[in-house]
């Protein structure tokens, strides 16, 4: 355990269990709810945000913040426009967070380096005001995901039911596509913006497959990606590899592992 | 035919939930209501009411409105012009939704690889706001009470993926019942189950209806059911709702009418239904 006597690998681990548990949480609403890319939509914007906060000289995980959250509420107000589409919405917002991040990107040509550690995530880049971050915001979003259970799990089973049931469910909604765009960029210090919705939609594939309750279903998610996210690090500290990339490979193959194993059943 | 229900089913004995408020018999009345999709209209000029402790099954074929009828009558859909009132209040400023429970017409096809179990899913439909997020002990209570009514509570660890069809719509109806509605609107509950699990369904829905007093607005295809055990049908065409408040009335040249194609099997639910004492 002698990598935990480095500052920035506390850090990464400290930010990486807590980036596992949002975004594996609400990576089971999202998978349930069928918006298995609204991650992918989402950390486009980060990126773009990223991209802006190096052009202009704002600290680039708050643009990542910002952007990520400005296009939750575009994805909800064109989702109103395309109610039986509800993709639509994410590859507009997808490709278009993706066109303003290469426009940016191109116009601050210096920044590429810099650039490569929000891309791919980064053991040095969890600064220690980042891991301050993210253990606020990351602790408003658990709380939040903690008081609006109910109300997540009923409009995900049916949301005409919930709406009957009084519950508030385009408020819940929006609500809920901020949450993931707040955790969403949480993530891009240690996944990277490419690779953060593997950590959200992956744990929960592993737990349709396997979970015998909706109970169990989040905690296997949570347990998958907490330990695909321990490890990863461990092991690209280790071989020196990129985190991001270690951590989904390890997710993947635990996927892989549960659906062989299944089939064989 | 005539426009307006009026009340029946007053011989119910009374059950645990006919305890709610009298402070009207109507549950839902609709008057002078149009709704159209892109501007053409598919119901026009609808009146009608829902009086407490009705059973009534809504016919028609295919594309006659029947599911945009009904969420109008629950405020799932906003007329254009007319009013809709449930338990006497403005849809629009309606709020007291435990007094109603709905099944949707796509609930079984949708939900069945959701990773719940069936009392999870009931329990769902125990909501009683922000306020009472740890209201545990009267949610535990209302759960066991709904499985109890509909005879599922042997199931209630499975996984609701795991059920047959007929299983699934009685979890979806204990979640209606989960919060003791007096009111249950049900679009085609029994769709794609076969004809024992059905029959068993609307059984079920009659004793809610005779026992608890619960009013019953059921949407279906199965004719032969809903004559069976329905106290009133309405026929839903061409944008206009006609309800019978004397299922006698009805002919089986009618529905044939109403559905557009005659069903041979029909001969034993009239001659059924033509028996004034069916249970």
């Amino acid at each position: 355990m002698y990598i935990l006597t480095f500052d920035f690998m506390q850090r990464a681990l400290v930010a990486g269990v807590i980036t596992a548990v949002l975004a594996s949480s609400i990576g089971v609403f999202v998978v349930l709810r069928r918006m298995s890319l609204v991650g992918d939509s989402l950390s486009h914007a980060a990126l773009s945000g990223v991209a802006a906060g190096m052009l202009f000289g704002f600290y680039p995980f708050y643009g990542a913040l910002a952007f990520s959250a400005l296009a939750a509420l575009f994805i909800e107000y064109i989702r109103k426009a395309f109610e039986r589409y509800a993709e639509v919405a994410l590859a507009v917002v997808m490709s278009g967070g993706m066109g303003l991040a290469v426009v940016l990107i191109s116009l601050g040509k210096s920044f590429n380096a810099d650039l490569f550690s929000y891309l791919f995530g980064s053991l040095v880049a969890v600064s220690p005001s980042d891991a301050w971050i993210i253990c606020g915001v990351g602790l408003f979003i658990l709380l939040s995901l903690v008081i609006l259970f109910r109300e997540l799990f009923a409009i995900a089973f049916d949301e005409e039911s919930a709406r009957l049931s009084g519950i508030p469910v385009d408020a819940v909604n929006t609500y809920f596509t901020l949450l993931t765009a707040l955790a969403v960029a949480l993530s891009v210090r240690v996944v990277g913006t490419l690779l953060v919705s593997a950590l959200m939609v992956i744990p929960a594939a592993v737990s349709l497959q396997t979970a015998k309750s909706f109970r169990a279903t989040f905690g296997i998610a949570v347990g998958v990606a907490v330990f695909s996210v321990i490890s990863g690090l461990y092991i690209s500290f280790i071989l020196n590899l990129a985190p991001g990339g270690t951590i989904v490979l390890i997710a993947t193959a635990i996927l892989m592992t549960v659906i062989s194993t299944k089939k064989l059943q | 035919m005539k426009f307006e229900i009026s009340n029946c089913a007053a011989e119910s004995a009374e059950g645990e939930m006919h305890k709610k408020s009298q402070d009207t018999d109507e549950v839902v009345s609709l008057t002078g209501v149009t709704f159209g999709y892109n501007g053409t209209p598919v119901l026009k000029d609808v009146n009608l009411t829902v009086k407490a402790k009705d059973f009534i099954a809504l016919i028609g074929p295919n594309g006659a409105a029947k599911s945009t009828l009904m969420k109008l009558m629950v405020g799932l859909l906003l007329p254009r012009t007319g009013e809709v009132r449930l338990f006497g209040s403005d849809v629009r400023r309606f709020g007291q939704w435990h007094r109603i429970g709905y099944v949707s017409q796509n609930a079984v096809r949708v939900n069945t690889g959701f990773p719940a179990t069936v009392e999870e899913v009931v329990a769902s439909g125990f909501y009683s706001g922000f306020g009472k997020l740890f209201d545990t002990a009267g949610r535990r209570k209302a759960v066991q009470q709904a499985l109890e009514m509909t005879g599922i509570q042997n199931l209630s660890r499975r996984l609701v993926g795991e059920l047959s069809g007929g299983q699934l719509q009685k979890v979806f109806l204990a979640k209606a019942l989960v919060k003791k509605p007096e009111a249950l609107f049900l679009d085609e509950p029994t769709t794609g189950i076969d004809a024992a699990s059905s029959k068993e369904f609307y059984t079920l829905l009659k004793e809610l209806n005779m026992r608890e007093g619960i009013t019953v607005v059921v949407i279906t295809h199965d004719i032969g059911a809903a004559f069976d055990r329905a106290a009133k049908i309405g026929c839903v065409r061409n944008g206009k709702v006609y309800i019978h408040d004397n299922i006698d009335e009805v002919t089986q040249e009618h529905v044939a009418e109403v559905l557009g194609y005659r069903i041979p099997e029909l001969s034993a639910a009239f001659s059924t239904s033509q028996n004034p004492k069916k249970s």
